[in-house]
């Protein structure tokens, strides 16, 4: 990984793109010293470009961002923001006509002096699709770095833990929550204009305001990524309070992509999961269904 | 105000070994509920103490604020029965240990708005935990990325804002009793004590009116980066909105209090269907103003520490000092033209 030499041609491609006019903007990150790591930013002029970075604590998961340009933007994109990109243009919230992306190799981020969430479970150093390569050596090819591929297998843990057990676990996260949403809002599948955590009056106000809340919070929400979620770990990357629920969302990745053999973020042409109906569905995840997902 | 504050005397000062802060901390946990910062999963919170070997003095400032002690994220405050409304009665004589200078100064803040002279109302809720609240306040000697609490007139090294003060030394401890419920808490060899303290000047201010800054400013560009989390809102010890929720389980209907932020979309939006806050950019904008224009207008203090929490935790890189130091310029520019 040579971060120098991958900055150096990032800022070369942004002012190139700034200055032909080829886009309006570039969105990116920047160094943030007060803040203590890289944080968003978008690069308007050449000049801008310049203090666009790219180093081991680019962990942010840029997608959300894209949804909000007006204009034609280039994004600086990892494996997991493309795979987000693509999970967004296959729900059409994506016009692939108004965006660049220039995808950048990526072996794995750090937060914290540790692997960033998502990142030990990554697949590829190589994003899935791309406008504007830049390799790990900061080359114009890819590299493709071998990765650690450490995460843990959610359905194999479920299937051998006991309910108690995987409700300890569970509890255990959301202990700290705050229910700030800011999981949600970081999150590229989340981007509903009314959550239905926002809904008043709706029946989860009925259980208690605390605990309750909490519970039904995140296991809707895991519900509602059950073939979106494109692990990219944004949602434990932004908990400032250190809740990692993640294993929750990989686990009904890989339920889904047992069962349905479907994967979220990999190809923008595909039919969404929830979005297909078959006659012969086996319904395993209906009620009375045998699937067990971290819960 | 003058510069020299003369300082409550209630008390010589307590010199205190290591061992003798820890004594004096068991002591008073056989006494009160203790908040104090503590570990949870990594992460320095305060919290309640069971065990005086999980208190964490150093310099290290809790990731979110105090507040929960006298306002809960969460908080049943009445309950409506088939034939009477009881309202909730916190008594429960709380000492909090550990609170840094910046923390010391936002509960002032949130004194003022939720029973103070220049408020409009005082709430019983809050009220009833702050009444039975003893603050037993502990210096800082580590500036983090982020934090301006000088630039806030804020003095990291001692505040009178508590019942008694704690300085951490490299071996052991000062303390110096504030109030009167603070007289008796720690006790070592005492020490005669300085009468004054100067209390340092708030640099980081906004003098300027709502006409001169609602449009004039590039909020767009301020609030680019945000992703409407409320993070910011809720780990920020002055941030104080809520939201009143009935539920009804089993004939009883509960109003609880949840802490909102106005950083959420819904945070304004009426009955109607109208929202006056639309844009995030408006939204960062009440935040910034909120803290910096109309709090300092309606209770005369900034209802900003500079504790730094709210640029450390946003996911978006936003940063309220520079945002404000770049008010300021722009301000200051316009008012050279002007002359
Ligand atoms: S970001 Fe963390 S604290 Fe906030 S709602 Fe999500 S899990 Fe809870
Ligand atoms: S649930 Fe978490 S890991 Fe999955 S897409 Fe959303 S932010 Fe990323
Ligand atoms: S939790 Fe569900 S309803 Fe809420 S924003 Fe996410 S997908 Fe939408
Ligand atoms: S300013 Fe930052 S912390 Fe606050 S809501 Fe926006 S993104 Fe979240
Ligand atoms: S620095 Fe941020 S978190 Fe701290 S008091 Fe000011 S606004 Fe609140």
């Amino acid at each position: 990984m040579d971060y120098e030499m991958q900055s150096r041609r990032l800022a070369e491609i942004a002012a190139k793109l700034l200055e032909d006019e080829t886009v309006e903007a570039v969105l990116g990150l920047r160094n943030n010293p007060e803040a203590g790591w890289p944080t968003p930013y978008c690069a308007r002029t050449p000049q801008d470009a310049e203090r666009l970075v790219w180093n081991e604590a680019c962990y942010t998961n840029l997608a959300f961002y894209l949804t909000e340009m007006r204009g034609k933007t280039a994004i600086v994109a990892k494996p997991c923001d493309v795979r987000s990109i693509i999970n967004l243009i296959s729900e059409n919230q994506l016009d692939r006509d108004n965006f660049i992306i220039i995808g950048i190799e990526c072996e794995g981020k750090r937060k914290d002096g540790k692997p960033a969430p998502g990142c030990d479970a990554c697949p590829s150093s190589i994003p899935g699709f791309w406008d504007i390569a830049i390799g790990a050596d900061g080359s114009d090819t890819w590299c493709d770095l071998p990765m650690a591929q450490t995460g843990e297998n959610v359905t194999q843990w479920a299937k051998k833990s006991t309910v108690e057990e995987r409700f300890d676990r569970f509890l255990k996260e959301i202990n700290q929550c705050i229910l700030c949403y800011a999981c949600r809002q970081a999150c590229q599948g989340c981007y509903c204009v009314s959550c239905f955590m926002d809904r008043k009056a709706t029946p989860w106000e009925q259980i208690d305001a605390d605990t309750g809340s909490k519970i039904a919070f995140h296991l809707t929400r895991a519900m509602h990524l059950a073939g979106r979620c494109t692990d990219c770990g944004a949602c434990e990357k932004v908990c400032s309070s250190g809740v990692n629920l993640k294993y929750i969302y990989k686990g009904l990745s890989e339920f889904v992509e047992e069962t349905y053999g479907f994967k979220a973020g990999v190809n923008p042409e595909a039919t969404p999961v929830m979005n297909r109906y078959e006659a012969d569905d086996p319904q395993v995840a209906f009620l009375g269904g045998d699937c067990i997902v971290g819960i | 105000m003058s510069a020299y504050e003369m300082r409550s005397n209630f008390g010589p000062l307590h010199v205190l070994t290591g061992n003798q802060v820890r004594d004096a901390l068991e002591d008073v946990l056989q006494k009160f509920t203790v908040v104090a910062p503590v570990m949870a999963d990594n992460k320095l919170v305060y919290d309640e103490v069971n065990d005086v070997s999980d208190i964490v003095l150093n310099d290290a400032l809790p990731y979110k604020s105090p507040k929960d002690v006298v306002f809960p994220r969460v908080e049943d405050v009445m309950r409506f029965l088939e034939n009477r409304v009881e309202e909730a009665q916190v008594i429960k004589p709380v000492l909090l240990v550990g609170a840094k200078p910046c923390d010391l100064a936002a509960m002032k803040v949130l004194d003022e708005v939720f029973t103070g002279e220049q408020g409009r109302y005082k709430d019983s809720f809050y009220s009833n935990r702050r009444d039975f609240l003893i603050i037993v306040g502990m210096n800082c000697r580590e500036k983090k990325s982020g934090c301006f609490c000088e630039e806030r007139g804020i003095n990291p090294a001692f505040s009178q804002d508590c019942d008694g003060f704690l300085t951490l030394q490299d071996d052991g401890a000062v303390y110096e009793p504030l109030t009167e419920k603070g007289a008796d808490l720690f006790s070592g060899a005492t020490a005669a004590s300085e009468n004054s303290v100067s209390p340092g000047e708030e640099t980081l201010v906004l003098n300027t009116s709502e006409a001169e800054v609602f449009t004039a400013m590039p909020w767009e560009k301020y609030a680019e980066g945000c992703i409407g989390c409320g993070t910011c809102t809720f780990i920020c010890p002055t941030c104080h909105c809520f939201n009143l929720r009935d539920s009804e389980k089993k004939g009883i209907v509960t109003r609880t209090r949840v802490w909102d932020s106005c950083m959420y979309p819904k945070f304004t939006l009426h009955a109607g269907g109208h929202n006056p806050r639309t844009r995030k950019y408006e939204r960062f904008r009440q935040r910034v103003l909120h803290k910096y224009l109309y709090i300092p207008e309606n209770y005369g203090c900034t209802a900003c520490t500079g504790c730094g929490r709210c640029i450390r935790s946003c996911p978006g890189g936003l940063n309220i000092r520079n945002t404000v130091l770049d008010i300021q310029r722009r301000l200051a520019e316009k008012r050279e033209v002007h002359v």
